[in-house]
């Protein structure tokens, strides 16, 4: 009778973990609070012109492509994950809009205000979830 | 800029693009349209008329447009994940239930 106990124990111990993917991390919820910040401060500076801000793009751009590669390694996580992709890859979000800016050399008063509550929004998006998470 | 007649073109040419694309499916495609026009229709008119103004350059108000189909991306991502995340606590807990079962069956 030992030996079925203990092969049950394992088998469930083993489904239990691999269920314990989908978890809160406060380091994730703490980065994307960074990236939401720092985005709305650049943004913030783009009736300058680009080039003056060129490093702080390119550095936002990394910590957003870290912060994705990061969430890849968490299980279960394939929403955030797609998410951080669409802040990357969209043609309506983080990079499309730096892209833009450095195109045009400077973003109007306008669009500075419309686009920083648009990127409020979507990053907020995924720090909502972050908190939703098991805790 | 005519706002209004610019938001009723817009939904001419939804309706045009759903049953072009949607043969079948086209009332369901058309009823899909509406509720996303009225979901960014509030973004949509304010950008118009700053877009009308000049305070918005075409490519400006075209990635604004865009930036709202990508919210509502996020938005089904966020509802995807809660669920999932809902699911995994759910499953997690039954788990747990069937541990402390088993292992008190087990034990007499």
């Amino acid at each position: 009778m030992k030996l079925p106990k203990i092969l049950l124990s394992a088998l469930i111990a083993l489904s239990l973990i691999s269920c314990a993917g989908l978890r809160y991390n406060a380091v994730s919820l703490l980065n994307a609070t960074d990236i939401k910040n720092d985005a709305l401060s650049l943004i913030s500076k783009s009736n300058e012109q680009y080039s003056l801000h060129e490093d702080e793009a390119e550095l936002l751009k990394a910590k957003v492509l870290n912060q994705y590669i990061d969430e890849t390694k968490r299980k279960l996580n394939h929403a955030t994950v797609a998410m951080y992709s669409e802040l990357m890859n969209s043609n309506g979000s983080l990079y499309s809009l730096l892209d833009l800016w450095k195109q045009n050399g400077t973003l109007s008063a306008s669009m500075i205000t419309e686009s920083k509550q648009q990127i409020d929004r979507l990053i907020s998006s995924i720090i909502d979830l972050e908190n939703h998470k098991q805790k | 800029m005519d706002t209004p007649t610019v938001l009723d073109q817009i939904k001419e040419q939804m309706v045009t693009l759903a049953i072009n694309l949607f043969n079948q499916n086209k009332e369901a495609a058309i009823a899909d349209g509406k509720a996303l026009l009225i979901k960014i229709s509030s973004d949509l008119e304010r950008w118009l008329i700053l877009l009308g103004n000049g305070d918005l350059k075409e490519k400006e108000f075209t990635w604004l447009v865009n930036s709202d189909k990508s919210l509502i991306v996020m938005e089904a991502l966020r509802t995807a994940g809660e669920n999932e995340s809902d699911i995994q606590d759910y499953v997690t807990q039954i788990l747990s239930t069937v541990v402390s079962v088993a292992i008190t069956a087990l034990s007499k």
